[in-house]
């Protein structure tokens, strides 16, 4: 059952996921929205995208937006906005309306990183197969109908970009071009920052000095380009956000990528109260010890990846890095975990492929059935089919609980991986790099 | 001078890594071509600084007109109304300069506007401090437009609405008015605070604000360093069996 499941892993996702899209055109044409997890706020569709392009022509991104983005993303926002449309509006919502097309751009690179990685991925996964195009047009079909990839067009977050920019830094992995597109992709999501240590552990301090000055370099260009006095308030912007209150448990657990979204998301809400006090209880100690034993194991991995960086590749490091931001930060959304698809190759060449492929079944299978907890919202305009939708009540799917359980379990067993790796290495005697 | 050794894969019977001490030995041995690229990509910039128009900017903060203590509309309100493209045109226009896109978009990137208490701080750039201070006077002289037709409406509405009797009660005690004995018109005008001003005037920074030659320079200087670096290591970077 495990062999078919790791040889079909790509028709099987494909197929459920084409049964999902179906289901979703059926819903969206019969009451003008998109299924959960699309539909949260109508009135926010695409936001992510057009409030960046609206604020690279505004003062005050930093200080009055409270932009958590870095200047890079600005002057991307300015490429693709039109200089028609800007000078007639005078909020974010109007540019939206008046400049829908430019979400085309973002669909556009979408399109071209699926279709990139979906070839590196056949070629990893296809070494046991002979049918390398049909293998990449599989993949391709997987990556460009995943959920994650699909729910960031419908925020319209430029971490798309940043997804396009890690496939082409895999292309190149021993060029400079690798350090370039990793730096690009730092100044969209800076917290891929944690794909330095990548380089670092396997001693490309070539790449790494490379990836360090091609991001101050693109900081400085972008301060060119886009002219900010309050750009040092990114940081205080990224603290406030982190740390700020939730304005609603609902939002967190609505899409999230990791159990500490949900852990956080008990945390003091009125939701829970009305259920009997040791069930309650229960759930909020049994997700606080998740989150502990989450942190042990990510302590665990980086200081295993020290010891042991000479028997993993470099895209194992980095995707054990991934895997562990996305699985214990509660701040990036669920749709990050489209950044693991470059790296995935990594895990195919493992002896516990077999295990990994489960676990990225169920990372990236749609199983999207609402179970709770409910929400109601009020009548509201849908931007994408234009009609009026009535009241109605929301839950959060099963696919929510799933793919962060998944997530969690995959940190687990490249932690695992890891700790297997060094018993070998110390069984035959290997030296450790770092205490050599 | 000791000759450094050659790059070679080292570390740990693995072909995939470079240890610090070859990488530091190969960052010397090539220092030249990093110090050329590195000051070549500096002079450049530097050049291109001096070639470039510098930009002035005033800066200057402006209070909205009160009517009874009230603003005419909020802080915010009124930075919405200065960013918005039809008082961006307006000034353009009034400053005899045709609304083309390009001049539009031009002035919305080159006036900045932000809330600075009970005021709206406005940062306006051009290619002379003269010109900048022109266009902040320029976008004040419309909102006072705009703000004394809003000022005349809430004055008629008030009238219309019978709040002067109220107002009247109000300040029957207050000695000006029952001295004077204005009638209440009269009092709704004096009443009227403020009118929309500079409660900073324009001022201008001593220097251009642009070209920022720092950040030229340092855009330069690691523009070099990156070409530096990959022309030092480029083709001679050991590849890596694990990927």
């Amino acid at each position: 059952m495990h062999d078919v499941v790791r040889r079909k892993l790509p028709q099987i996702l494909l197929l459920a996921q084409l049964v999902f899209a179906v289901f979703s055109l059926f819903h969206f044409l019969s009451y003008g929205r998109l299924p959960a997890p699309f539909f949260y706020d109508v009135t926010d569709s695409f936001m992510d995208f057009f409030n960046t392009n609206y604020w690279a022509f505004q003062s005050g991104r930093f200080d009055q937006w409270r932009s958590i983005y870095p200047i890079f993303s600005f002057v991307l926002s300015k490429w693709v906005t039109s200089t028609q449309c800007i000078e007639m509006v005078a909020t974010p919502h109007a540019l939206r309306a008046c400049d829908a097309s430019a979400m085309y751009y973002l669909l556009a690179t979408y399109l071209a990183g699926c279709a990139l990685c979906a070839g590196m991925l056949a070629r990893a996964f296809g070494r046991t197969t002979s049918h390398g195009f049909l293998d990449a047009c599989l993949w391709f079909g997987v990556l460009a109908l995943s959920l994650p990839g699909l729910y960031a067009l419908e925020r319209g977050n430029y971490i798309l970009v940043a997804f396009l920019c890690l496939v082409l830094a895999r292309r190149y992995p021993d060029d400079w071009r690798f350090a370039l597109f990793l730096a690009l992709a730092i100044n969209i999501k800076q917290y891929l920052l944690v794909l330095c240590l990548g380089p670092l552990l396997k001693q490309r301090f070539d790449q790494l000095l490379l990836i360090i000055v091609f991001s101050l370099l693109i900081n400085v260009c972008g301060l060119l380009l886009v002219p900010e006095t309050h750009y040092s308030m990114l940081i205080d912007n990224m603290t406030t956000f982190s740390t700020t209150v939730l304005p609603s448990m609902f939002e967190k657990m609505w899409n999230p990528s990791a159990v500490a979204a949900f852990a956080r998301a008990v945390e003091g809400t009125a939701y829970l109260s009305s259920g009997e006090s040791w069930k309650i209880d229960g759930v909020r100690v049994l997700l606080g010890g998740m989150v502990w034993a989450g942190r042990g194991v990510a302590v665990a991995m980086f200081f295993a990846l020290c010891l042991r960086a000479n028997a993993v590749s470099a895209n194992f490091i980095m995707l054990a890095m991934l895997v562990t931001l996305c699985a214990m930060s509660d701040s990036p959304g669920g749709y990050s975990t489209v950044l693991l698809f470059p790296f995935l190759p990594a895990l195919f060449e493992r002896p516990m492929a077999r295990g990994y492929t489960l676990l990225l079944l169920g990372l990236y299978m749609p199983m999207e059935l609402s179970i709770g907890p409910f929400r109601h919202f009020d009548a509201m305009d849908s931007f994408l089919s234009g009609s009026v939708l009535p009241e109605i009540v929301l839950g959060v799917s099963a696919g929510a609980y799933v793919r962060a359980l998944s997530l969690y379990s995959l940190m687990c067993l490249m932690f695992c991986d890891l700790v297997k790796i060094n018993g070998k290495s110390s069984a035959a005697g290997a030296p450790c790099p770092v205490l050599s | 001078m000791e000759k450094a050794p050659p790059l070679a894969p080292l570390v740990q019977s693995s072909a995939e890594t470079m240890s610090l001490h070859i990488f530091v030995c190969q960052l010397l041995k090539g220092k030249w071509k990093l110090l050329f690229s590195t000051l070549l990509g500096a002079a450049l910039a530097f050049g291109l600084s001096v070639v470039v128009t510098p930009k002035w900017e005033v800066e200057a903060v402006i209070r909205v007109a009160t009517v009874l203590g009230e603003p005419v509309e909020s802080v915010q309100e009124f930075v919405d109304r200065l960013r918005s493209p039809y008082m961006v045109k307006s000034v353009l226009q009034a400053r005899g300069l045709p609304p083309t896109s390009q001049n539009v978009k031009k002035l919305m990137e080159q006036t900045r506007l932000s809330v600075v208490g009970a005021g709206v701080q406005i940062r306006v750039r051009a290619d002379s401090d003269t010109d900048a201070t022109r266009l902040a006077q320029t976008y004040l002289d419309l909102a006072v437009q705009q703000h004394e037709q809003q000022v005349q409406t809430m004055i008629e509405a008030i009238k219309k609405h019978a709040l002067l009797e109220q107002l009247a009660t109000r300040y029957s005690d207050v000695h000006y008015f029952s001295d004077k004995k204005s009638s209440l018109p009269d009092v709704v005008d004096l009443l009227r605070s403020s009118e929309t001003r500079f409660t900073v005037p324009p001022s201008s920074f001593p220097k251009p604000v642009f070209p920022n030659r720092i950040l030229f320079l340092a855009a330069g200087i690691l523009a070099g360093l990156a070409l530096g670096l990959i022309w030092v290591f480029h083709g001679k970077a050991p590849t890596e069996s694990g990927r």
